[in-house]
């Protein structure tokens, strides 16, 4: 039983694997048609009802938001309609396509953090990523009248930090990951490790940062790797608020959206974390065969992070068109 | 505990399901253009994007700040998007009698900025003028990555210039079907042809214009 549930386990972080390998093609470093406005990144996956109606509802809702922001701009109290549907777009936006959710889940489940810890990193990650959207729209469109192009520039280079990040928090988890689980491994194909050497955490010997640690590095790195990736939609959003004259309504959405985003990342957090405490139980009873498989799939998840940020770094890096 | 966990492998890949939708909108006329009457030699497209597109593009394009988006400071963006249009073939397919027929980069292209939309003017000649017989012409045109997305305009979605008699159909998608146009999105941007080679998306993706001349 215990085994057949770690190899369940096994079997839906292959998966989680699968997708962020298959990212290659639909990454979306996606040409431009008419020059400005940069696609989202798109996570290939398989495709089924519900992503279809996923973007059904959200593209209801985006469709909605420019009329929602010139009635706002009438009235005060269509401000209140404004926040609700970009609340509901945001619920759907993070449904959909993004490097957050794969990011946030892949991070918990190879650090293992607490569900409170879980949802605080859904909700800070998208606050961050509202505050850039905000910042670049109010720095380079209100104070320096950038063109589209010229704020799209800017967002390519938000985007490859941020891809380039995810790839560094990758790399610690790997580090810290490989450790743990060599110390398990090693033994058990009969090669002398010297554990105390390779616990990272526990030896003053290899000083690793501690990317699982509570509140630590790992996880701010974390937070800043998928909220200083602005989005497309809620730049259009801003700017388009900045034209009408109410950059505040704008303002206002963004954040609306952002919660919503939240929301949603923070569900899917929240399983990770419950995978992660359940991989834990059926490994506790176990000898090395069950901490073995543990420790496999904390180093895995690792190894996925790393492996989706390299692909999305180097995915940006090439020229447009040769994606 | 075996379902829960069957569970959860769905619930990740529900999560990661791509689903981009549509950030630019635009509304499409078109015109057929005939160089004599049976030969056909282009089409002049006539985009507007949608109001929250038009403010972004033109962001920071008054340059002489009279409050005004002129035709000459909107040319280096019109330059912009004909040049990126070109990766996607202009989302612009012709066919006579069902054969694919070549086009040539846009001529005759700008931007014209009235009422709070963006307008993109260009003619797409195609790549040698083409007689077209008792063949139909049919004119598609969509986004295969779903990026934009196409509707005809309501009163004027496409006419004949320089032909005399033909009849002109438009055929609108069918109320997007969302699993196709998911399925749309998943394609990817580096081969923008693949809906035209596939019968069941082109006809509910594409808005189609039929042409059959005397």
């Amino acid at each position: 039983m215990t085994r057949r549930g770690l190899a369940f386990a096994a079997m839906c972080l292959a998966v989680a694997i699968l997708l962020a390998a298959g990212l290659d093609h639909a990454l979306a470093q996606a040409a431009t048609p008419f020059g400005v406005g940069r696609p989202d990144a798109t996570v290939s996956g398989p495709m089924g009802g519900f992503g279809a109606w996923v973007m059904a509802e959200q593209s209801r809702f985006y469709r909605q938001l420019s009329s929602a922001i010139r009635a706002a701009k009438e009235n005060g109290t269509a401000a209140w309609g404004l926040i609700g549907l970009s609340l509901a777009y945001g619920v759907f936006h993070a449904a959909g396509p993004g490097h957050g959710k794969a990011v946030i889940s892949g991070y918990l489940f190879a650090s293992g953090a607490t569900l409170r810890k879980g949802v605080l990193l859904a909700f800070a990650s998208a606050f961050v990523q509202a505050l850039t959207a905000i910042g670049l729209v109010a720095v380079l469109a209100l104070i320096l009248g950038a063109t589209a192009s010229q704020m799209d520039d800017f967002a390519l280079v938000l985007e490859r930090a941020s891809y380039g990040l995810i790839a560094l928090v990758g790399l610690l988890l790997v580090a810290r990951k490989g450790a743990a689980f060599w110390v398990v491994l090693g033994p058990s194909l009969g090669l002398a490790t010297v554990p105390a050497h390779v616990h990272g955490p526990d030896c003053g010997h290899i000083p690793l940062p501690e990317p699982g640690g509570a509140g630590g590095r790992g996880a701010v790195a974390a937070v800043l790797a998928i909220g200083i990736r602005p989005c497309t939609g809620a730049i259009i959003v801003l700017v388009f608020a900045l034209a009408q004259g109410i950059f505040i309504a704008g303002v206002a959405a963004t954040f609306a959206m952002a919660l919503g985003t939240a929301v949603t990342v923070a569900a899917i957090a929240c399983v990770a974390v419950l995978a992660k405490g359940l991989a834990v139980r059926l490994a506790a009873p176990g000898g090395t065969g069950a901490a073995l498989a543990l420790r496999g799939l904390e180093f895995a998840a690792a190894l996925a992070i790393l492996g989706f940020g390299l692909a999305l770094f180097f995915g940006a890096a090439l020229p447009v068109g040769q994606a | 505990m075996r379902r829960l966990l069957l569970a959860l492998s769905c619930l990740i890949a529900a999560a990661s399901t791509a689903a981009a939708h549509p950030h630019v909108f635009v509304t499409s006329k078109s015109d057929i253009v005939y160089a004599a009457p049976g030969l056909v030699s282009g089409v002049r497209q006539t985009w507007t994007f949608d109001d929250m597109f038009s403010s972004f593009a033109i962001q920071g394009l008054d340059t002489n700040k009279d409050g005004i988006y002129s035709r000459e400071e909107l040319q280096p963006l019109a330059e912009t998007n004909v040049e990126s249009l070109k990766e996607f073939d202009y989302f612009t397919f012709v066919k006579i009698g069902g054969k694919p027929i070549l086009l040539k980069p846009p001529t005759d292209y700008w931007l014209e900025y009235k009422d709070n939309l963006l307008t993109l003017h260009f003619f797409l000649p195609l790549a040698t003028p083409q007689h077209q017989g008792e063949k139909p012409l049919a004119v598609e045109i969509y986004d295969g990555t779903y990026f934009v997305a196409f509707t005809f305009d309501e009163t004027k979605p496409a006419v004949v210039e320089g032909a005399e008699g033909c009849v002109v159909d438009v055929h609108k998608p069918k109320e997007l079907d969302p699993a196709l146009a998911a399925m749309a999105a998943q394609l990817g941007t580096d081969d923008p042809g693949t809906l035209a080679s596939n019968p069941s998306f082109g006809a509910s993706l594409a808005n189609t214009i039929l042409v059959n001349c005397p």
